[in-house]
């Protein structure tokens, strides 16, 4: 194989594999490497079994895994002539998560046809009966075994199976933990069954499932649909609308609860909910807002004024519905709360025409999961024209050359070094020296929950829909997007359940409003009188965005960041263009991702 | 794939350079059928080839050189590669079709026997198996033929479980697609 590239691409989240793409489209050859053995970069999908392995990687109190092939690769030397740097990239990529908590809740148990009595669950022990020690066995291992053997006979009568020895012992662990210090002890296993029951049922389905951990939305009108299309790379993919919007409304005489958000004029028209007036006032707004460029006359000063004011002093529309319309219909970023007027505005005229674009809906999401598999089609398009691509592939140093000003190459885990004449790199792939110069206390944190469930929260059974939380204790809000079986993303009858809020300065906020969001929705807390669905499985964390400025970097090194805090791709698209305009800045004819041939003899 | 399609052959290296997937129209019982197929890309060279590839395909083909027994003995695990990677409802009937390549080529170099791979094919549930040239555009007709039959006959049985409307294309609308996979 050649070991001679024009460019070089570490990492294969969506703005590395956009940037591959272009630039293989154009007749340029890439090597696109990923240390991981899956596609998408800090934009994983995951099925059940990696989501639990990535748990064990990132969840704290885990012994962080050291990169012991560069560790060794940078002992034992190298030929390069130059200066060549070490990359740590498991050490990076953990520094993108934080505060990584996995709950799994207990499943109701099966009955057994043939089953004769209850198996009995409750474990006795006299623990002051066994001798310290004796022989080879110790009081310790002796109550271990008892846990165990009562577990693996209670496993055995209600058939649960296929569990890893991890998990078996951990809950033996979690088991013997539990234990009273007192000298007989009763316990009664039953819970920990269930637990295991729910482990059991989502391993059986792993691969049916596909974890979106950065999910966003693709806006219909947006760049990113635009480019999927010119590019026929949009021909790789298939996508689902998100047919409904709801807001959670705290106040009022009905207590808290979800109202279904009106997204367009026949929406409005149809809601039963809305009074006459209010109904009057919200179309008259919303024509207004379409037809805004002509008629700046009326904003009458109100320009740069916050986007709510001018909704609720100008066209005296109520609290509710401005939430609504700031939230939900002019929502592109997490800056929702204080967008001007004329900002907002635009975007809620944004957001009216896309509604009808592809069907009643504004956004879509990608079948099989979000960044990751449009990441996929983009490195297609790379490979079709030529780009090399090796995963699960170590990158352990990075070559520059003898003034340092210049990257040359990487030397991957098979010790060949890779020459380039760019190099693209997600964050991760950096070396150290490089991150520590940017600024980390500007490093942002999103805070991030994904449930699995089998029922809906929503009265109405859809397959997508998005659901706003308007700011309460905490500026920015929260949203919530839940996709069904139809999104090819979890088997048939169960939902998967995204949460997001932003972090901003107040952490502590944060959590309580993503706390709240979780709690309005589902039963997390495990009540019995919860008339909520309870989910099988809970997942929290935190996600770093991550922005190297680029002054702090090699000319020839492009720094991609992960996703950011907007809900769309646009914003990943437009980076990936932006590096491409740079790379080939001497060759301003090149188009980013013209039409592909074919598509024209259609 | 392009002698199938295009009915041309190239023996270039790298011939699938800048061709993405192919479509081709084939009647099957008085039904037109529009085929994508689509090959690898080159991106399994380094074990590279990513889930999304899988999604949703329809039929697998499976391709090897008769003149090479390694490719013939990968077959084997490019089956298994491909029934975990697309996790078909039903793998022990998701249609697979195997090629055998290459026959225009002097018999003293074939390394593979029509009957060991016939065997093959029939110990992994009646695998159809076609010996194919691409280059004397030998069997090839008939080999999609069958691939296209296989698969919509799968496609009908995936329609009565699915009860959602159409995901959203963007680009070309074709109305009915199958995509099979050449490893080859």
């Amino acid at each position: 194989m050649e070991d001679n590239f024009h460019t070089i691409v570490l990492g294969t989240g969506l703005v590395e594999s956009i940037i591959a793409g272009a630039l293989a489209r154009s007749g340029k050859s890439v090597l696109h490497l990923d240390q991981q053995d899956r596609y998408g970069g800090s934009w994983p999908t995951l099925n059940i079994r990696q989501l639990l392995d990535w748990v064990d990687e990132h969840g704290s109190g885990m012994g962080k895994e050291v990169d012991n092939h560069v560790k060794t690769i940078v002992e034992n030397g190298s030929a390069h002539v130059g200066s060549s740097i070490p990359i740590y990239f498991t050490d990076n990529e953990s520094q993108g998560y934080k505060h990584v908590e996995l709950r799994i809740y207990g499943s109701s148990i099966p009955e057994r046809d043939h089953k004769e009595v209850d198996v009995d669950t409750t474990i006795s022990i006299d623990v002051a009966s066994i001798p310290l020690t004796d022989g080879t066995s110790t009081r310790q291992s002796v109550i271990r075994e008892t846990v165990q053997n009562k577990l693996d006979n209670t496993l055995k009568h209600y058939a649960i199976g296929g569990l890893t020895s991890d998990i078996l012992n951990r809950t033996i662990d979690r088991i013997i933990h539990s234990l009273p210090p007192t000298s007989t002890v009763t316990i009664d296993i039953l819970p920990h069954v269930q637990q295991l029951a729910t482990y059991a049922n989502l391993l059986s389905k792993s691969r049916q499932f596909n974890i979106d951990l950065a999910p966003k939305l693709v806006s219909c009108t947006g760049s990113m649909v635009d480019n999927l299309m010119d590019s026929g790379i949009g021909r790789y993919l298939e996508f689902k609308g998100v047919e409904r919007t709801y807001m959670y409304t705290q106040a009022g005489e009905q207590g808290p609860h979800f109202d279904r958000v009106p997204v367009s004029k026949e929406d409005v028209f149809q809601d039963k909910e809305l009074r006459y007036v209010d109904k009057r006032r919200l179309m008259k707004f919303l024509t207004f807002a379409m037809e805004h460029e002509e008629q700046l006359d009326v904003l009458d000063g109100y320009q740069d004024k916050p986007y709510r004011e001018l909704i609720e002093e100008k066209f005296s529309i109520s609290t509710r519905l401005a939430d609504a319309i700031v939230f939900a219909l002019a929502a592109t970023n997490g800056d929702a709360h204080n967008v001007t007027a004329m900002e907002g505005l635009s975007r809620t005229k944004r957001f009216m025409t896309s509604i009808g674009k592809f069907g009643p809906f504004a956004y879509l999401v990608p079948l099989y999961g979000g960044g990751s598999e449009i990441a996929q089609a983009y490195c297609r398009v790379c490979a079709v024209y030529g780009g090399i691509y090796m995963l699960d592939h170590p990158v352990s140093q990075l070559c520059m050359d003898e003034n340092k000003e210049k990257v040359t190459g990487v030397i991957g885990r098979d010790g060949v070094e890779y020459k380039c004449e760019w190099l693209v790199a997600g964050t991760d792939y950096l070396p150290s020296s490089f991150l520590d110069g940017s600024d980390q206390g500007a490093w942002q944190w999103v805070n991030m929950a994904v449930a699995i469930t089998s029922a809906p929260f929503h009265n109405e059974v859809n397959e997508v829909n998005l659901t706003v939380f308007p700011p309460q204790s905490h500026p920015y809000g929260s949203y919530i997007l839940t996709v069904g079986h139809g999104t090819q993303v979890c088997p048939e009858g169960y939902y998967i359940v995204f949460y997001s809020t932003l972090c901003g300065d107040d952490e502590a906020k944060s959590d309580d409003a993503l706390q709240s969001a979780l709690s309005a929705t589902l039963n997390v807390d495990e009540d019995p009188i919860s008339s909520q669905p309870k989910p099988l499985l809970l997942l929290k964390y935190k996600r770093r965005i991550r922005q190297i400025p680029p002054s702090s970097l090699p000319f020839n090194l492009i720094s991609c960041r992960g996703p950011d805090d907007t809900l769309d791709y646009d914003g990943a698209l437009k980076e990936a263009k932006d590096a491409f305009d740079i790379i080939l800045a001497n060759e301003p004819d090149r188009l980013f991702l013209p039409r592909p041939e074919e598509m024209d003899e259609e | 794939m392009n002698q199938y399609v295009n009915k041309k052959f190239s023996n270039q290296y790298k011939a699938t350079i800048g061709a993405d997937f192919l479509t081709k129209e084939v009647m099957v019982d008085d039904r037109l059928v529009t085929m994508q197929i689509w090959d690898t890309a080159g991106q399994e060279r380094f074990q590279s080839l990513g889930v999304a590839f899988y999604r949703g395909a329809d039929c697998c083909v499976l391709v090897y050189d008769v003149n090479n027994a390694k490719s013939f003995e990968t077959l084997d695990s490019w089956r298994d590669e491909f029934l975990i990677q697309a996790s078909p409802r039903d793998p022990e009937n998701f249609p697979f079709v195997v090629l055998g390549n290459k026959i225009d080529l002097e018999e003293s170099k074939r390394m593979v026997s029509q009957k060991r791979a016939m065997t093959w094919c029939q110990s992994k549930g009646n695998i159809p198996y076609f010996e194919t040239s691409a280059k004397e555009a030998i069997n090839v007709e008939q080999a999609f033929q069958t691939i296209a039959k296989n698969a919509l006959a799968q496609e009908t049985e995936m329609e009565i479980y699915n009860d959602f409307p159409d995901p959203i294309q963007l680009g070309s609308a074709d109305n009915k697609t199958d995509f099979g996979n050449c490893a080859c």
